[in-house]
């Protein structure tokens, strides 16, 4: 019997809570100089002089003049790793300062004069591509577009029984992972600059470095420390870079570690969006055609706003087959902090429009809000909504014959609470990075003398739990215990690069190139090698495997202060043959309490282009007296090309819990008009004492 | 100028250093560490948890005397808190977190100068007695002869460590009068003289509700709008008055 299955007890649990496990922060040598960043104090603004004071003993300070390429290689290679001619968002690094004390760099980025002439500000995504709108670029304010067209939906929406429209704005959201993004660099005794840090991608921050620094690849070596959560907020550079800037010129040790101030108001964010859809029903409940447009704010630069466009878009329609859909998407720049990626990856901006539509389809065609999906569910076999068809395999139908046989329906459908309300909805998560970007897993098994095994992959556990997956997987294919494997995760020495560790896709890829390997362990080698490539979307498609979740909240409103007291939250998850039950059902909790924030109290504010948000006092994530009390299940469709018949999934749970909130909520408010998140408490209260009226 | 740390033994010691060095108390420092948080303290810090006279929680007749340096966990479990005090004991309840309960202290919270600073809201409701000697709040006084019922409620934009858009504080009093207290709703904790007014004198709920709209002056920050803190005090006074019905 293997360990594949069981909720094998984390390999990470004890070092963890022993504090034995080191962060970036944790890390220090003699020597070592703090790296703090010189901010630019206005939104938008050109520079004019940047004047660097005569500097002490041990203080440095580096701009742009400095480097080889000043820009941070992504999608568009837009962003400067130090603003040289133009600032084009609060807080933007212009350049960094360098001393033996934290205090001392503090002082010495505060005598950095930097001149500037402030500019008018792009503080509204809406009105970004108006004629009048300042321009952060010269190309104008427009990032990127999107369009993509199936069948003839203004056609068939005339010939629709039922039409829904709705316009959603969707909120910032901040990560909110525990440990601030840092970074720690020092010159190894081979001469190499080694860099350690909280990332999710430690090729990446190579290929930064060196192309910053114009170093050949081979000079740098780049690491994950143990990381305290991402979500995708590391997926990029966040500190890597400065503290290497400091370090190559200097030779010295540096650490660079963000406070949640700088976290809060700069680190990356999941990107605002306006959302207008329509969708068209049979009135036997068929969804026949949809149009949505989506509007993301990305903020000062691109990153990876292209992607998580083109990702929103593809998931705009949810676990459903429409014949007939439009869809239209734009990239915009503000004077905001950038945005870039944050688990669920541009899907949890849409889903909110498609399940809405599918509950209130539900109950004006007469339909219960399971067979309303089970009409419309995907199949393996069915054609997407761009083109191309699900290849791969597909439990969403399973998910919700199993959501029908929980308690948590048959009280909502037989015997619903007075004064409770309930909601339902569904969603998809894609696998895999998608067409277009290399999509592979490198991995090394070598046999230890004592008969262990040591598994490498430059994938990184972010405190999701992959370590402990991997190794299960490992395990099992090579037929020793779980206590057998040891897994070193997340470096750019040993192993080829298996870019970042995002997309839901560790599990899956990694598993898949381990199984590979093992074979050939298997075969009588020591050490040995396999690559495993995602497979590839065909047609029009960009991501060919999915996840699948049903989701049913049972809540109360307060409407005396229009507070919402989540109750449950039942979820039934389809990822294909499950690895850990335990880390699945923390991955699901996890990404439904982060969304129970996302629908109810998160979401950074900006004024003047300035975000009021600057901390956790004041950017209010959920406590544990907020969450509802969770539940999940599973549903074990396999995926024939999967690890054991994995699937990934550890985005999926964000994506639908907002919808099923806010149905939950219009059912006990119908007079609220809910168009934006998070959920406006003024909008569930009663107003009855003269409240309007003025005083005198 | 650098961080000094006093840690007097007496009420009349910390008087003293207060005086001589225009130093800064301490008690729980949940506030004062918070304000500091960007910056090191550079200067005089008075420490006050070394002074025995001014913790512990107690009745002396029908008055119970509260140490400013009792801390929230303190109070709520005292036990002594749950009748008619029962604003207070609200307070001690649930506000912050567990954390911040077990180091914030009665007259930290005082000392704070918050107009969202819940105890000061239920204390106002109770016509509470401050006792200080100098500056420094050494006591709260609440009478047993006074009160006869009370409640209070906050409303923050979560339920735990939320700071609040809006508190309030009903107390009915032994002589049948009522008194209302709301915060976060003017520059100050307020005293609800109008309301309490009609209250006492047997005016309706609207008529209440009017005069409560009338001398709130609430304001649009990064908690709440004016027009949710407007429409939810009149709730709010709808549910306290419920909760101290005879
Ligand atoms: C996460 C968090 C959540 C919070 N939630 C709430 C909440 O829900 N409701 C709420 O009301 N408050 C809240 N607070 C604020 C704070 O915890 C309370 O105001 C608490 O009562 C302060 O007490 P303390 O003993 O910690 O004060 P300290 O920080 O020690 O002092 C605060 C101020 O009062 C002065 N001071 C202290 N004691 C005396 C005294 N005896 N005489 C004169 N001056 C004195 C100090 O000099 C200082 O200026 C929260 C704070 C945090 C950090």
């Amino acid at each position: 019997m293997g360990v594949v299955g069981t909720g094998q007890a984390r390999s990470d649990a004890f070092d963890k809570v022993t504090g034995r496990a080191l962060y970036t922060d944790d890390y220090s040598m003699a020597g070592q100089l703090y790296a703090v960043l010189v901010r630019s104090p206005y939104p938008h603004a050109l520079i004019e002089s940047i004047t660097v004071p005569p500097l002490g003993p041990d203080c440095f300070v580096f701009t742009a003049a400095d480097l080889k390429n000043n820009y941070i290689p992504c999608i568009f290679n837009d962003q400067p790793v130090f603003a040289s001619d133009k600032v084009r968002h609060h807080g933007e690094p212009v350049a960094v300062a360098a001393a033996p004390t934290l205090e001392g760099a503090h002082a010495l980025a505060e005598s950095v004069q930097v001149v500037y002439r402030p500019l008018g500000i792009v503080d509204d995504m809406l009105h970004a591509l108006d004629d009048d709108a300042p321009k952060l670029f010269e190309k104008g304010n427009l990032c990127t577009e999107f369009h993509s067209l199936k069948g003839d939906p203004e056609a068939e929406f005339g010939a629709c029984a039922l039409v829904l429209e709705h316009s959603y704005d969707m909120p910032v959201q901040a990560h909110g992972f525990l440990e601030p993004e840092a970074a720690f660099s020092y010159i190894g005794d081979d001469g190499r600059l080694v860099l350690i840090s909280s990332t999710q991608n430690s090729f990446g921050d190579r290929f930064t470095v060196c192309n910053a620094l114009g170093l050949d690849l081979q000079s740098v070596v780049s690491t994950a420390a143990t990381v305290g959560g991402a979500f995708g907020g590391k997926d990029g550079n966040t500190t890597q870079i400065y503290a290497a800037i400091v370090t190559h010129f200097t030779r010295r040790p540096v650490r660079c570690v963000f406070t949640r101030q700088e976290n809060i108001r700069w680190g990356m964010k999941r990107h605002a969006a306006r959302v207008d859809a329509r969708a068209g029903f049979s009135s036997d409940g068929h969804l026949i055609a949809f149009s949505g447009h989506i509007r993301f704010d990305t903020g000062a630069y691109a990153m990876l706003g292209p992607s998580v466009l083109r990702l929103g878009m593809e998931h705009m329609c949810g676990p459903y087959f429409v014949p007939n859909v439009k869809l239209d998407g734009e990239l915009v720049y503000t004077n905001h902090a950038p945005a870039s990626a944050m688990r669920g990856f541009g899907a949890p901006q849409g889903a909110i429009a498609i399940e809405s539509f599918m509950n209130e389809a539900a109950g004006k065609l007469g339909l219960s809000v399971l067979e309303i999906r089970k009409i419309n569910a995907i199949r393996t076999g069915c054609a997407g909504p761009m083109g191309g068809e699900f290849e791969h395999s597909i439990g969403f139908a399973q998910a919700l014959s199993a959501f029908e046989k929980t308690a948590f329906w048959d009280e909502m459908k037989n015997r619903p609470l007075k004064g409770v309300g309930y909601g339902v909805a569904a969603g998809m998560m894609s696998s895999g990075l998608g067409k277009h970007v290399p999509d592979s897993c490198h991995v090394s098994i070598d046999r230890q003398s004592d008969g262990s095994f040591v598994v490498s992959t430059s994938l990184i556990d972010m405190g999701q739990g992959s370590a402990t997956a991997l190794a299960q997987i490992a395990a099992d294919c090579l037929g020793v215990g779980f206590g057998q494997i040891r897994m070193r995760m997340g470096c750019t020495e040993g192993t080829g690069d298996s870019g970042s560790t995002a997309a839901s896709r560790s599990t899956f890829v990694c598993g898949n190139a381990i199984a590979l390997a093992a074979k050939k362990i298997l075969g009588g080698e020591n050490h040995a090698e396999a690559r495993f490539d995602f497979p590839e979307a065909g047609g029009e498609a960009v991501h060919t495997m999915f996840a699948f979740i049903v989701q049913g909240v049972k809540l109360s409103v307060d409407r005396a202060d229009g507070s919402v007291r989540l109750l449950d939250m039942v979820s039934i998850t389809d990822t294909g043959r499950v690895i850990n039950p335990t880390l699945l059902d923390g991955q699901v909790f996890g990404g439904v309490v982060m969304s129970c924030g996302y629908t109810l109290s998160e979401s950074i504010r900006y004024r003047d282009g300035k975000s009021r948000e600057t901390d956790f006092g004041n950017y209010t994530i959920p406590t544990s007296l907020d969450a509802p009390a969770l539940e999940n299940h599973i549903v074990e469709v396999p995926e024939a090309c999967g690890p054991f018949g994995a699937r990934g999934m550890a985005e999926c749970p964000t994506v639908a819990v907002a919808p099923a909130i806010v149905t939950a909520v219009r059912s006990l408010c119908p007079d609220a008009d809910i168009s934006s998140l998070p959920i406006d408490r003024y909008q569930l209260m009663e107003k009855k004492h003269g409240v309007c009226s003025s005083h005198t | 100028m650098a961080f000094v740390l006093h840690t007097p033994e007496t009420i009349k010691q910390a008087v003293r250093l207060q005086r001589e060095t225009g130093g800064e108390y301490l008690a729980g420092g949940t506030v004062l560490l918070v304000r500091h948080a960007a910056k090191p303290i550079d200067g005089h810090v008075i420490s006050l948890q070394g002074i025995p006279e001014l913790k512990g929680i107690g009745y002396r007749g029908p008055v119970l005397r509260i140490g400013a340096l009792t801390t929230f966990t303190e109070m709520h479990k005292s036990g002594l808190l749950g009748g008619h005090f029962k604003a207070l004991d609200e307070v001690s309840r649930i506000m912050g977190g567990p954390q911040v309960r077990n180091r914030g202290t009665l007259g930290g919270n005082i000392g704070s100068n918050s107009s969202a600073a819940d105890a000061v809201t239920a204390l106002v409701a109770l016509d509470a007695v401050i006792r200080r000697e100098g500056n420094l709040i050494t006591c709260i006084e609440l009478s047993d002869e006074k009160v006869a019922a009370s409640a209070f409620a906050k409303v923050g934009r979560r339920n735990a460590m939320a700071v609040s858009v809006a508190n309030m504080a009903v107390a009915r009093m032994t002589d049948g009068s009522y008194r209302v207290a709301v915060g976060a709703c003017a520059p100050t904790v307020l005293f609800c003289q109008k309301t309490s007014a009609v209250l006492s004198s047997g005016g309706t709920f609207d008529e209440a509700a009017q005069a409560l709209q009338s001398e709130i002056q609430p304001r649009t920050d990064r908690w709440g709008t004016e027009e949710y803190r407007r429409a939810v005090c009149p709730n709010l006074l709808e549910r306290l008055l419920a909760e101290v019905a005879p």
